[in-house]
């Protein structure tokens, strides 16, 4: 069965390109546009999320810890693609619960590594 | 010598007392006193409501106002004029009440009256200056502290805003960067259908332009926070060989396609330095990678060595050199002077700067050898243990 893989980000246009580049991959898409809605769209329990951080209202990273605190979606592996790209936010991100951190722009190589990898850790 | 002008304020009920009070202050040899008389408080004070005085000299017996009643009605008015009172008893009980009231000084109306009237005049005027010159400089002092307040207000709110500059930036110039990099990329990799040999190329060229756009503003944003000092150091004990193997890494594949050897040169033991490691780290790619761009043959070397106080490292090559007049120029912003650059990733002109910046915060200190055609050399020196700073 195809993997669902969640993404959450308020730039439309980016979140078009990446659905179908892990389309192509032969992944399942759901998408949300800001952190609420990612809320709501993660209790349909996908495989993966994938989370931008710079959202108004909710940012990825609240958004990454009210995941993690509900008993039913904290164990949904869960990588940031944000433009926040120091080691010191990845660190932060990593704190917050992420499995993963990604830095946009991003290699596709690297994002969809990482996916495979944090998947695989997921089916052991 | 030129006689200072004075105008004088003397009030007494006593015409004889006014007639030898004024008599003694035109006695004085350096003055030219203008004495205006008055016989009791009231006329004195009216006076010195219609005129600017330079010196009151005023009786402490009177009747009606006593010279301590003037005094207080004097301070009422506010006016800024030195007073002396002439007491007709020398006791200490009077000088102190005197004083008390406001009274820069006081003269005992006795035989040595002319003499002291003299003296006191003189003492009396050299204190109100300095008093003035106390009251100017606390007023400048007070106008500095608020311009200095001002100024700092306003330092402030600059940093404040190169912090949301810098923040801003960074999303808002990737995010779309992030856009036309995946764009380009899913067509590369054919995903939304087939593309001939053309099309792959001219993509392939516009990619690398992406590519060398995010290094660009990354750099700047290092750059800018370097020189707001926005930049926090994560300190801890840093294993400069093991580091030193790190960086070099990545430029492993890229040396070799180009014929040029990576050499290291490191101590066989432990070299250690307290710093930030990532970004220690930061300044060997970056040397690393410029020393690369500018070498067409030969090798690039990476060494360290345990110095008394600190480690030096260093990085050398074997390349195109710099020029006497352009070495000055190596660690500024955006200065690419060298016209042949080598195969290989284009330069954002900020490396350099970024690199002595990170040495600068760590207390150490950077410096170029280089030699037209032969090669060139950047060392720097990380001190032993910043904390000692």
């Amino acid at each position: 069965m195809r993997k669902r893989i969640l993404l959450v980000d308020d730039e439309k246009d980016f979140v078009k390109l990446v659905k179908q580049r892990l389309q192509a991959n032969g992944y399942k898409v759901l998408v949300a546009y800001n952190g609420d809605q990612g809320l709501k769209m993660a209790k349909k329990r996908p495989d993966l999320i994938i989370l931008d951080i710079m959202m108004p209202t909710l940012s990825g990273i609240e958004l990454c810890q009210l995941l993690k605190e509900d008993p039913g979606l904290k164990n949904i592996p869960v990588i940031f693609l944000t433009c926040k790209g120091t080691k010191e936010d990845e660190r932060r991100g990593l704190a917050a619960g992420a499995d993963e951190y990604v830095a946009k722009p991003f290699v596709s190589e690297e994002l969809l590594d990482k996916i495979n990898k944090v998947l695989e850790a997921k089916g052991k | 010598m030129e006689k200072r002008k004075l105008k004088i304020c003397l009030i007494d009920d006593s015409a004889t007392d006014r007639e030898i009070a004024a008599e003694s202050i035109k006695s004085v040899e350096e003055f030219d006193a203008e004495v205006v008389m008055a016989s009791t408080a009231m006329e004195g004070l009216q006076k010195l409501a219609q005129d600017r005085f330079d010196l009151v000299i005023v009786d402490y017996k009177m009747p009606g106002l006593s010279g301590i009643d003037f005094m207080n009605k004097f301070k009422e008015r506010g006016i800024d004029t030195p007073v002396i009172m002439a007491t007709g008893a020398g006791d200490e009980k009077i000088a102190v009440e005197v004083m008390r009231a406001g009274a820069y000084d006081y003269v005992i109306k006795d035989e040595a009256f002319r003499g002291a009237m003299s003296l006191v005049i003189k003492r009396t005027l050299e204190r109100y200056e300095v008093k003035k010159e106390r009251e100017r400089l606390q007023a400048q002092t007070r106008e500095y502290a608020e311009k200095l307040k001002k100024t700092n207000e306003e330092l402030r709110k600059i940093s404040q805003m190169k912090s949301h500059f810098v923040s801003v930036v960074s999303h808002e110039l990737r995010t779309p960067l992030s856009i036309i990099k995946e764009g380009v990329s899913l067509v590369l990799d054919e995903i939304p259908g087939k593309i001939n040999e053309k099309q792959n190329k001219i993509l392939k060229t516009a990619g690398e332009s992406i590519n060398r756009l995010t290094r660009i503003i990354d750099g700047l944003l290092d750059i800018s926070k370097i020189e707001a000092h926005k930049v926090e150091l994560k300190r801890g004990l840093v294993n400069i060989t093991d580091l030193v193997k790190e960086a070099c890494a990545p430029f492993k594949t890229q040396a070799k396609e180009r014929g040029l050897e990576l050499k290291l040169n490191l101590p066989q033991q432990r070299l250690d330095v307290y710093a930030d490691a990532d970004k220690i780290a930061q300044v060997f790619t970056n040397l690393i990678g410029n020393a690369l761009k500018f070498t067409k043959k030969g090798y690039i070397e990476i060494s360290a060595k345990q110095l008394e106080d600190g480690v030096e490292c260093a990085v050398s090559d074997t390349g195109i050199g710099i020029s006497q007049d352009n070495l000055p120029k190596l660690f500024k912003k955006f200065e690419q002077f060298a016209r042949v650059a080598g195969a290989g990733e284009k330069g954002t002109g900020l490396g350099l700067s970024i690199a002595k910046g990170i040495v600068r915060m760590h207390g150490g200190k950077i410096w170029v050898q280089s030699q037209l055609n032969k090669g060139t050399k950047i060392s720097f020196i990380l001190p032993k243990d910043i904390r000692k700073r």
